[in-house]
């Protein structure tokens, strides 16, 4: 499966947000959006699941128009983990995962075995099956990132889009949330597209990355092809260094310092 | 030099001679007379200071009736330190015309330069205006001097100044010296009672809610207790203002201004009478006062008489409501009195509360011969028509009736109010 | 630690047994409001009362009792009960709709100007000096316009936030407020009824606002409970209910058109009552949870419950007078709600 971008454009009435965006990510591998604050990152992701309508280009998966379709159909394809959620009245951890199952209900179908047993799967996936009883306002973050990514696979996506989803934990659930999408990418064969700050993050565990930069694509290809210190300075300024790091495996990058600007 | 001097000397020394030989009679004016007498000093000074002194050196035909300094002395202090008072206290001291004691016996009012006349009483001694002669018939170049022993008030005055303290509905003492001249009312009953004694002409502002009798339409409006319109109250200069007792803040807020403010709280029928009558007396109209008061009390006593005729098992009962659907009102009300006085039983006259909202069904089970409905609230029709009503012998037999606010309130319009009712309550008597 | 599946089921139960607790009170709280009143009818005369009105078969009683009794359960105690049972029911779950549409606590049935909008126009109809049948026109379709003017001023390129809504709805209900005290200042006699009137009351119940308000809860009732998913999702923010394939926008007109109607039907037929559309959601939801699958059938019946019982108490409490009954909703409301919420907190930690 491909999801395929192409010549992607979106303006805000006083700001143009995307430039000619093209890329595409496929089944099977994590396909890391990075940049800096402001590239555009966040809006395309929106883009891609159009709750912002793209002006000019086209969203293809597996060559089918995309932005055809209706609301419904898009959470029946796309699972979304967002950057935040709210959250005024305690629902349980069940009932959460259990909205994933909305766009695949029928206005007067109420939720039988068969929802069940993929909400149950999916809370094992994440590990949070043994939370399913309490009240999501008593989760840790990154138990509630978990509940959010398997009310995301409830909806038995074949896309998954992840915002920044680690920004808000701690280095140990930050390990265990890129680990889960990663292999929900090779296991479950799903298109993932993820969003991440953490550049060393993304070396590790994304297979190809997308570099942003004021909206365009700065360039796009495999992690360690992207991330060069050359890129690096030239996107965000800093001095960095890549070198491949034989105890875990992958590319990581020593940021040295700001680079001074005359 | 000298002998101009001597010259001068002379020729004023034979003007003086010459003058006093062709009248053969008094060579001083009235004002060398004054000067004469000690015990008229008070007197000198008084005129010198209202300017009429110089008058009585010149020439001219004037009576004087000089009041002594023990008179003076005993003077009240209002009408001393009033100058335009005291003028008008002296000018009546004054008649045109020289006038000796027998042509002063002779006559039974004398004319005064004030305007207002002076009543003499000759049988027995002579007195003046209530004033004895100490000292008759001093005639002077330019009229006649009498000393008097005590100081005419010219009636108008007097009139003008009663003095009558009073505690007044907020509970406040009330002193009125000088009788009001401007009034200004905020609140109806008092507009009402002060156009029904007759002094109305009195009355230069009202609230929004003096609605009664019409010429209150051209008065300038003040808004009400609650949100006076305290630059206009200034500008017009009232001399009193009357509001209602629970205006605590107004109240306060116009004495401070130095206005003089009383404050009304007529609960009762009687109280409107004791209304009516406070007005009279500080207004001074006391008679209309009086006869309005035995108007009212011939008419309530009409119906009163005829009620008292009828066993309290045979009067109507009544369910009156007040601008509020179901709101009531009990016995220690205002209307509340007038129905009992009409010959009605209030059903709610026991309650508690003095303005109860009342359950829909326990009037249904009270069965109310007679409905009356305040007419800004509930409409006739809409009493008619609300839910199970139509079980009431009120509204079976076509006897509710819509009544308006004034009539029923405390105001002297009471009575028509009473009669209303006692229509609407006996209706083959009362027609 | 139990399966997903027992606790499921166990959830479903759990909802049934409250459910048919609350229909079971309800029946009981609707006898109750009809059996107690200032005139005091015994059990068995009610219940002839009612036989009675069964064609046929009533003609058969014999009436014992005064006729008047037969007004007093017919005409007075039964629409009351059922209209304090109808405006209790849909302010309860207009509130419940406006706090998830809102995903605030505090937004009330009355947030987009509702009450305000309704008591401008009943003012306006008084002080035209128009029939009494007019007021309650004139209040409903000054709420539901008031609704609609909101929701146009707050739409920005086909889209409303709800923060906008909000602030909107506030705005105009100062504003009506004010045309409203603009009124009364100038014309105060005539309007003192509207200051009883916003109050809020059951006295004036009939027939006539039963039937006019029956309808428009039997429908909009189902409908909110139909829209339960969407505010569920809409509750963890609107992004994520419009990746869960909810039309957000749609959902949201829909909402406020069922709130205006159902609120402004309970305007006109018994002013405002406050306390009942704020509180009762919060009740129900201490007992069943914040998903608006059983929210809303409980706020339902909450609501309904909760508006019989507080009437039934502010025309008895003080009999034959009566107390205006949003004194009671507080003055009873509020301890126990205070209650609920601390046990709540305290098992919980919410």
């Amino acid at each position: 499966m491909k999801l395929s971008v192409s010549s992607l454009n979106f303006s805000f009435p006083t700001k143009k947000v995307l430039r000619d965006v093209s890329f595409s990510a496929h089944s099977g591998e994590v396909f890391g959006i990075v940049g800096p604050n402001g590239s555009g990152k966040t809006t395309l992701l929106r883009c891609l699941r159009l709750v912002l309508s793209p002006q000019g280009g086209a969203i293809t998966l597996d060559g089918e128009d995309v932005t055809v379709w209706d609301r419904s159909r898009i959470a029946r394809v796309f699972g979304v983990v967002p950057q935040s959620t709210t959250l005024t009245f305690p629902f349980s951890v069940f009932d959460v995962v259990m909205m994933g199952r909305i766009p695949h209900l029928g206005r007067f179908q109420r939720e039988g075995a068969h929802d069940i047993s993929i909400v149950r799967e999916s809370m094992r996936l994440t590990s949070i099956d043994h939370l399913f009883e309490r009240p999501i306002s008593q989760l840790s973050g990154g138990e509630l990132q978990r509940v959010i990514i398997a009310r995301a696979l409830a909806q038995e996506p074949r896309v998954l889009l992840l915002d920044e989803p680690t920004s808000q934990l701690d280095i140990n659930h930050q390990f265990e949330v890129m680990k889960l999408v990663r292999s929900l990418a090779v296991e479950h064969n799903m298109v993932v597209i993820i969003i991440s700050h953490n550049l060393n993050l993304s070396l590790r565990y994304c297979d190809r990355l997308l570099l942003l930069k004021d909206g365009g694509v700065h360039s796009c290809g495999a992690s360690e092809e992207v991330l060069t210190p050359d890129n690096i300075r030239d996107v965000y300024g800093v001095e960095a260094q890549l070198d491949y790091n034989k105890c875990i495996g992958a590319h990581q990058l020593t940021l040295i310092d700001a680079i001074e600007k005359d | 030099m000298k002998k101009f001097v001597t010259l001068g000397l002379l020729i004023v020394l034979l003007t003086g001679l010459v003058g006093g030989c062709i009248g053969g009679g008094p060579d001083t004016t009235i004002a060398d007379e004054l000067e004469e007498r000690p015990q008229l000093s008070m007197l000198v000074d008084a005129l010198t200071s209202a300017g009429l002194y110089d008058v009585f050196g010149e020439e001219g035909d004037y009576t004087l009736l000089a009041p002594s300094n023990d008179a003076l002395e005993s003077l009240d202090e209002r009408y001393a330190s009033d100058p335009a008072l005291l003028e008008q206290i002296l000018t009546y001291h004054v008649l045109e015309g020289s006038y000796s004691a027998s042509k002063i016996s002779q006559s039974q009012t004398l004319a005064t330069l004030q305007g207002e006349d002076i009543e003499v009483n000759a049988a027995g001694s002579l007195s003046i205006g209530g004033a004895s002669v100490t000292e008759q018939d001093i005639e002077c170049t330019n009229g006649t001097l009498h000393v008097i022993d005590a100081v005419l008030v010219p009636p108008s005055i007097e009139e003008t100044y009663i003095d009558y303290t009073f505690e007044d509905g907020a509970g406040r003492e009330v002193t009125i010296g000088k009788v009001p001249e401007r009034v200004v009312s905020l609140a109806s009953s008092a507009t009402e009672v002060m156009f029904a004694i007759g002094a109305g002409e009195k009355v230069v502002g009202v609230d929004k809610y003096s609605t009664y009798p019409e010429e209150v339409a051209s008065l300038p409006n003040l808004g009400s207790g609650s949100s006076l319109d305290m630059e206009k109250l200034i500008e017009l200069e009232p001399d009193l203002v009357v509001i209602w007792y629970f205006y605590g803040d107004a109240i306060e807020n116009i004495e401070q201004r130095g206005i003089n403010v009383m404050a009304i709280n007529p609960a009762s029928v009687s109280d409107i009478y004791d209304e009516i009558g406070l007005f009279g007396t500080i207004l001074g109209f006391e008679e209309n006062a009086q006869e309005v008061i035995g108007d009212m009390q011939a008419r309530i006593s009409e119906i009163t008489d005829y009620v008292d005729t009828i066993p309290v098992e045979d009067r109507p009962t009544v369910f009156y409501e007040t601008s509020q659907p179901f709101k009531s009102l009990n016995a220690d009300t205002f209307t509340g009195e007038l129905i009992e006085m009409a010959g009605g039983i209030n059903i709610a006259a026991d309650e508690e509360s003095r303005y109860p909202v009342l359950s829909s069904e326990w009037i249904i089970q009270e069965d109310p011969d007679v409905i009356v409905v305040l007419s800004y609230g509930a409409s006739v029709e809409e009493i008619k028509a609300r839910s199970g009503w139509d079980q009431i012998s009120a509204v079976a037999n076509d006897r509710v009736y819509a009544v308006e606010s004034d009539m029923v309130t405390s105001n002297p319009r009471l009575v028509l109010g009473l009669e209303q009712l006692a229509k609407w309550f006996y209706p083959e008597y009362f027609e | 630690m139990q399966d997903i599946e027992a606790y499921f089921h166990s959830v479903r139960m759990y909802r049934l047994t409250v459910m048919v607790g609350l229909i079971l009170s309800l029946f009981a709280v609707a006898v109750l409001g009809i059996m107690v009143g200032p005139v005091s009818i015994s059990p068995s005369t009610i219940l002839h009362i009612f036989w009675m009105q069964i064609p046929r078969v009533g003609d058969s009683v014999m009436q014992t009792w005064p006729h008047s009794y037969t007004s007093i359960v017919m005409d007075v105690r039964l629409p009351r009960v059922l209209l304090g049972m109808l405006v209790g029911m849909g302010l309860a779950v207009s509130g419940c709709a406006m706090q998830g549409l809102f995903r605030n606590p505090m937004a009330s049935p009355y947030v987009c100007g509702l009450s305000s909008g309704g008591a401008f126009g009943a003012a306006l109809a008084v002080n035209l000096g128009l029939a009494y049948i007019f007021l309650p026109f004139f209040a409903f379709l000054f709420a539901t316009l008031t609704v609609f003017f909101v929701y146009m001023i707050s739409r920005v390129n086909n889209k409303v936030p709800t923060e906008t809504l909000l602030l909107s709805g506030i705005a105009l209900s100062s504003f009506f407020s004010a045309l409203v005290s603009l009124m009364l200042y100038f014309a105060d006699q005539q309007l003192e009824r509207i200051v009883f009137w916003m109050m809020g009351g059951l006295w004036a119940s009939t027939w006539d606002k039963v039937a006019v308000t029956l309808p428009l809860i039997v429908v909009a009732v189902p409908l909110f409970y139909v829209l339960s998913r969407e505010l569920n999702a809409m509750l963890l923010g609107e992004e994520n209910a419009t990746d869960l394939g909810i039309k957000v926008e749609s959902t949201k007109r829909i909402i406020l058109v069922l709130t205006a109607f159902t609120v402004g039907a309970c305007v006109a037929v018994s002013g405002v009552i406050g306390f009942v559309g704020l509180i009762i959601p919060h009740i129900a939801r201490i007992f069943v949870g914040p998903d608006h699958k059983i929210l809303i059938p409980a706020s339902v019946l909450v609501g309904g419950i909760f508006l019989i019982l507080t009437d039934t108490l502010a025309r008895t409490i003080i009999m034959p007078a009566e107390l205006p009954v949003g004194i009671i909703t507080s003055l009873f409301g509020v301890p126990f709600f205070l209650y609920l919420l601390r046990k709540r907190k305290e098992r919980m930690g919410w």
